[in-house]
């Protein structure tokens, strides 16, 4: 039987690939976090025996395909009313259910996964140099805690510098006025330097490729599925999420070259990942940037704008890992 | 995204003890951060063991059209 290890809360990832579970009547059982806590189904995990028993039935050897989708990125939303210990209590009960989600990895570690558990966060920084040593072209980047040595990498690069996270943690702050305040990938420029403090909170800071068109690539076990976002004029923001919803916007499918693909191919083997949303620039020059990889990346858009049907093709992978 | 314009939520103070990036936020209309989902209508499905579920139906119908330069064979490009 196949596993989906989900939000019980809407997520969209998830639901297309369910639906086409149930068009191939093909068993499966999706568990959210909040089944894990919230009393719907009895179960005890036995450690002498190492199993698991749910409602009065063993699940070790019923589960052998695993599809972890998102999992516990809903312990954010678990809170107590409990005043000022909220805080305190709120990390004490996320870090219970980690240790819990933890062994039960560790008891189904021998099935077939659709994203190793423990593979879903991903190190920017790590990721980068694994990229480089596979011989993918990555941006210039730096963590720097200083205007000096800012500036300095400033004229490195004649100013074609940006900023964005070094972890994929950016969230929104919703404000009562209507407007949302996000944290996206910004240009920084002479002014901007000239204004910041002596030191700072260390930074990534990273060139900015002379794009001529970004391309988002979902990788399935060996396969690639590229969409190439094209733009109308020359006009861009240096985040794509901010153009992603304009009438200037173009969705095509797109050929990688095939050292482009074995590239990639070694990095995700080397990352131990079988599924992923890779990220890529390609240069006015012609060259492949390599940016990034969401190990649970969002790909329904993608999916619709090229006619890729990734829900099918996640689905049939699913099926076809299921022992015959 | 509608962007509203770049500035930060948090004092000076604050910032002193962030990254820069924080900074330079982008404010938007919230209406317009498909993330919130604002607006949008969810149903429930037990098929899909799911508390919010949406259908989707695809929003772009098959063009036939391909630009052929970025289907060109990759080898022609080296």
């Amino acid at each position: 039987m196949i596993l989906v290890l989900s939000y019980d809360a809407y997520e969209q990832g998830t639901d297309p690939v369910i639906s086409w579970l149930l068009h191939y009547e093909v068993p499966f059982v999706k568990v959210s976090l909040h089944d894990l806590i919230n009393h719907r189904a009895s179960y005890h995990i036995d450690l002498k025996n190492r199993d698991v028993v749910i409602n009065g039935l063993s699940v070790r050897d019923t589960i052998t395909t695993i599809w972890h989708r998102r999992f516990l990125g809903a312990g954010r939303t678990l809170s107590f009313p409990v005043g000022s210990h909220a805080e305190q209590l709120g990390f004490e009960i996320r870090t219970e259910l980690q240790d819990l989600v933890s062994y039960l990895e560790l008891l189904f570690r021998d099935k077939t996964w659709l994203t190793a558990f423990h593979q879903i966060k991903i190190n920017k920084l790590e990721l980068l140099d694994v990229a480089s040593q596979c011989g993918l072209r990555v941006p210039h980047t730096q963590i720097i805690n200083n205007r000096h040595d800012l500036l300095a990498f400033y004229l490195l690069l004649d100013g074609q510098l940006i900023s964005k996270p070094i972890a994929d943690v950016r969230g929104s702050y919703c404000h009562d006025d209507g407007s949302t305040y996000v944290l996206l990938t910004t240009t920084i420029d002479a002014a901007r330097i000239a204004a910041l403090p002596e030191h700072f909170f260390p930074s990534l800071f990273q060139e900015k490729v002379a794009v001529e068109f970004e391309i988002r690539v979902f990788y399935l076990d060996g396969r690639f599925f590229p969409t190439a976002m094209l733009l109308s004029g020359p006009e861009r923001h240096i985040d794509k999420k901010l153009d992603s919803a304009s009438e200037r916007v173009h969705y095509v499918p797109y050929q990688l070259p095939p050292e482009i693909e074995e590239q990639l191919t070694r990095l995700m083997h080397s990352i131990g990942l079988n599924t992923g949303s890779i990220d890529l620039l390609k240069t006015l020059g012609g060259e492949y940037v390599f940016i990034e990889v969401n190990p649970v990346g969002q790909y329904l858009a993608e999916s619709v704008f090229c006619h890729y049907a990734l829900d099918k093709e996640i689905a049939e992978w699913l099926i076809n890992h299921e022992p015959a | 995204m509608k962007v509203i314009g770049t500035g930060s939520i948090f004092s000076e103070e604050v910032l002193a003890a962030l990254p820069i990036g924080y900074r330079f936020m982008v404010q938007v209309h919230t209406a317009s951060f498909g993330e919130h989902y604002t607006g949008q209508r969810f149903s429930q499905s037990a098929r899909h063991q799911a508390r919010n579920y949406r259908c989707l139906a695809p929003t772009k119908p098959v063009s036939g059209i391909i630009v052929q330069h970025y289907v060109a064979d990759p080898s022609d490009e080296q």
